[in-house]
């Protein structure tokens, strides 16, 4: 009986690698497929001065929400509204900060409370009131705050931010994000240029940890200095460049990260806007978005594009790291079970059929799965039944391919225009690449794990605030010197 | 015995051994073996090409700011002087080498020099004279016209939009021989090319592409096409022409309304009108309507009093809309929109037509003020949103 169990698990082992590995493959290609098409056909200049004066750029909103942020508020802020787009508008949503957030905002703006015919379209804490400047200065006009009750998610904020924008299009971002000055040419070209309708459109994002950042502005972009911003970076660049790209030229994005995205307004608003319940926001705020437009019959486009957007700061200590992780993996098992309905259903075109499947065998199942070969490992090595060369040569076989994989990677990273000028960044890269597999994958593994064994015992959910060194600051060397 | 193998036969022998070597392993080590080569090798690939590509990028930086140090103040200088700097005084002036042959790689570092410098000078009055004659004595038209020519798509579309960006001169034969390419984005890079800087025939985009689904990138890039024609005096198209045409797609025509707007073509305000009687697509409508209410065109007033009763919401508000821009100060409209505002349920709805009372003059003030008596509680921050300074309320949505 154990000899079986054992026996089939192998198999199991073997055909599941088989297929992960096969779709890994199959994701590289229709990435460069798609890479090279986006290298060939965009230029992103002749963008920025065709859009720079054209009456026909669609105005856009950025949303941004904001709690307990007086730290970086206000450079975060000029940060934004620094941003080159002809016409835009920067929402911030004060989320009840308890700190000083809106006195700052409203002293540095120069802001009053506006009698602004606020319409709740979609449901949030209740609303205070809108502020905008009185000061002549017509970069500060763009600027709207809106201060509401603290509603304890990400996701009830930007509700009430989607209730005030007044364009067709809108960017969902963090406060703490630095965006490229060209982000918003870049992110809206691929909704120009679709003759379908594009509902969302995602773009890459990365680590600004390393980055030196004055005052709100990138004056460097730099791959990380410590290691685990060192590995999400390299996650990130994989998710972005590789999984989320080959997805898209299917039309079966899963998901339009929370960082930097933008969506269609008025899909989002009948849709629903976003789940202030859902761990999984971003990922939820998708699915309901293409649920609303495949139910009415719509056709849709979401798509991705290589170049990257926008700079976040990501977790730098281990607590801060389990925390989020964890919170993910309760939002990936959350997610599949609120929205089981679209997996294999036909009415959900390539989403349910394509992109789900792929999230609940790779995604939601893998950490199991692996949890289940670590302890067929251990149990094999204490009853001595271990096949070292077999064991080794695999593991050997999976770590290369995974060496493989960030090559690809990084290709793909300096064909969509390297995000880094100096080559020596991807030294480290490559170096965070050799460790990963050992040192950051069962980490990610555990944490997950940890997500769902949470999610099905039900335990209260805190969410926890994330420790920022603040963006305006530059690397401790470089201030001794000045 | 000849111990001395050629390639092939080398190879096979350290298959071979890697063969006999793992034949004595179970078929997943052999596999895994095989698995572990060939991804170590496609990694050496890779990293080989990322090492290639980071140095092509580091020359191309080098060059590019080697470039700008050494001439790009003198360039800045001959494109605002007004003095003639003809090809030969450039050369001179910035000791260019005069017999030198055009090197792909090297001169496509010059492309961001030009590109910078006149987005610098083209606001400051740049000497197009000047211009030209600095570009012919970089050789950048040859340049351009070897990318054109390329095999490399990328080099033939970049080349074109180069061209349209620094404003080069480019034989009309060597853009117009991709005028009917297989490949869309170069037959509208081609024919944008032609509209802009051709002679003869260059509204070949309108005349031959009308029928085809006009994608915003399309009218984009067309209308800057068409400003540029404008601003240097040449003749732009009869869009009402096109706009009448029943093969012409409704993108099209939407595209060519918006451009009448766009450039006020007033005199072509009747044949709009009649468009627009005879219109159902509601796109199209709304365009029409947004067209003449900007143009001011007051005859049209009756006409959109008739279709308000048979609009849809969108359209009633690009109506309540065109009849504030026409401002022709008929009491009729204040009476109009006053109705409807007492019909209108919803606060987008209510917003615009307030805003539009509230900019029509007197009758409309003192309509807009009566509203405002006259209205509950729970509707009176409409009003005060209206006349909050601050508020943009034209873009409430």
């Amino acid at each position: 009986m154990r000899d079986t169990i054992i026996n089939f698990f192998n198999y199991f082992v073997i055909f599941y690698s088989g297929i992960l590995i096969s779709s890994y493959v199959a994701m590289v290609l229709l990435a460069l497929r798609k890479h090279i098409k986006h290298n060939v056909y965009h230029n992103e200049l002749h963008t920025v001065r065709l859009l720079r004066h054209s009456p026909y750029a669609p105005g856009i909103s950025i949303v941004a929400p904001a709690y307990n942020e007086e730290k970086t508020i206000i450079t975060n802020v000029y940060s934004l509204l620094s941003l080159e787009y002809p016409d835009y508008e920067v929402v911030i949503v004060n989320d009840g900060s308890k700190d000083k957030t809106l006195d700052l905002l409203i002293s540095e703006f120069d802001l009053v409370k506006v009698p602004y015919a606020y319409v709740e379209k979609i449901k949030t804490k209740p609303f205070r009131a809108v502020y905008k400047t009185q000061s002549d200065n017509p970069v500060f006009k763009r600027l709207i705050v809106v201060d509401k009750e603290n509603g304890g998610t990400k996701a009830d904020a930007s509700n009430a931010g989607v209730n005030v924008v007044s364009n067709k299009y809108f960017v969902c971002t963090d406060v703490d994000c630095i965006l490229d000055k060209y982000a918003l040419y870049r992110i809206i070209w691929p909704i120009l240029q679709s003759r379908r309708r594009v509902i969302a459109v995602s773009a890459a994002m990365r680590m600004s940890n390393g980055c030196i950042v004055k005052d709100g502005q990138m004056v460097q972009t730099r791959a990380p200095r410590s290691l685990l911003p060192l590995f999400q970076d390299l996650e990130y660049a994989r998710s972005f460049l590789v999984g989320k790209s080959a997805l898209a030229s299917l039309n079966a994005m899963q998901n339009v990260s929370g960082g930097f995205g933008m969506f269609e307004t008025e899909v989002v608003i009948k849709a629903g806007g976003y789940d202030g319940d859902s761990f999984a926001e971003d990922m939820d705020m998708v699915a309901r978005m293409i649920r609303y437009m495949c139910d009415s019959g719509e056709d849709y486009r979401i798509v991705q594009i290589p170049e990257t957007c926008c700079w976040t700061e990501g977790p730098s200590t281990l607590k801060v790291l389990s925390r989020q992780r964890t919170r993910w993996g309760r939002g990936l098992l959350q997610f599949f079970i609120v929205h089981h309905d679209m997996l294999w259903n036909r009415t959900y075109r390539q989403y349910g059929n394509l992109t789900l499947p792929y999230i609940l065998i790779f995604e939601l199942l893998a950490p199991v799965i692996e949890f289940i070969g670590y302890t067929m490992v251990f149990y094999l090595f204490l009853i001595n039944a271990v096949n070292y060369h077999t064991i080794w040569v695999a593991f050997l076989g999976l770590y290369a391919f995974a060496q493989m994989l960030t090559t690809c990677v990084v290709s793909f990273d300096m064909y969509a225009g390297t995000p880094f000028p100096k080559r020596s960044n991807y030294i480290l890269i490559f170096l965070a690449s050799m460790m990963e597999p050992i040192i950051y994958h069962p980490l990610s593994v555990f944490f997950s794990l940890r997500g769902y064994w949470r999610h099905i015992t039900g335990r209260r959910m805190i969410w926890g605030t994330m420790t920022r060194r603040g963006v305006n600051q530059e690397p401790a060397k470089k201030k001794k010197k000045s | 015995m000849d111990y001395s193998l050629d390639f092939f036969t080398y190879w096979k022998y350290h298959i071979l051994v890697l063969y006999y070597w793992l034949g004595e392993y179970p078929p997943v080590v052999r596999f895994c073996a095989i698995f572990i080569i060939v991804n170590l090798l496609l990694a050496i690939i890779f990293l080989l090409r990322d090492y290639v590509v980071a140095e092509k990028v580091a020359v191309d930086n080098f060059r590019v700011k080697r470039y700008r140090q050494r001439f790009y103040e003198g360039m800045k200088e001959i494109a605002l002087s007004p003095n003639l700097y003809t090809q030969a005084d450039v050369v001179a002036y910035l000791r260019l080498s005069p017999r030198i042959r055009v090197r792909p790689k090297k001169w496509k570092c010059y492309v961001p020099l030009f590109r910078e410098l006149y987005v610098e000078v083209k606001d400051s009055g740049v000497n197009k004279e000047n211009w030209s004659n600095m570009l012919y004595a970089f050789k950048m038209p040859t340049y351009f016209e070897m990318q054109v020519r390329s095999r490399r798509m990328k080099e033939r579309l970049d080349a074109l939009k180069d061209v349209a960006d620094i404003s080069c001169d480019l034989k009309e034969a060597t853009a117009a021989r991709y005028l009917y390419a297989k490949d869309d984005a170069l037959r509208l890079t081609s024919r944008l090319h032609t509209a802009r800087f051709g002679m003869s025939y260059p509204f070949r985009v309108f005349a031959e592409d009308c029928g085809k689904e006009y994608t915003d990138e399309v009218c984009i890039k067309l209308h800057w096409v068409l400003k540029v024609r404008h601003d240097l005096g040449l003749s732009i198209p009869n869009f009402v022409r096109w706009c009448s045409l029943p093969d012409s797609s409704i993108s099209f025509r939407l595209f060519a309304v918006n451009e009448i707007r766009l450039f006020g073509f007033k005199s072509d305000c009747p044949e709009l009108l009649n468009i627009l009687k005879t219109c159902k697509n509601e796109k199209l409508s709304c365009a029409l309507i947004q067209a003449l209410g900007e143009l001011q065109y007051e005859p049209a007033e009756q006409e959109f009093f008739k279709r308000y009763l048979y609009a849809g919401l969108t359209e009633r508000q690009y109506l309540s809309e065109a009849l504030g821009a026409i401002n022709s100060g008929n009491p009729e409209v204040v009476r109009f929109l006053e109705e409807d505002y007492r019909k209108a349920t919803s606060a987008v709805g209510k917003i615009g037509l307030l805003r539009v009372l509230y900019d029509y003059g007197e009758a409309g003030r003192e309509s807009f003020n009566r509203l405002k008596a006259e209205a509950p509680e729970y509707d009176r921050i409409y009003f005060e949103h209206i006349e909050c300074k601050l508020i943009d309320s034209r873009k409430y949505a």
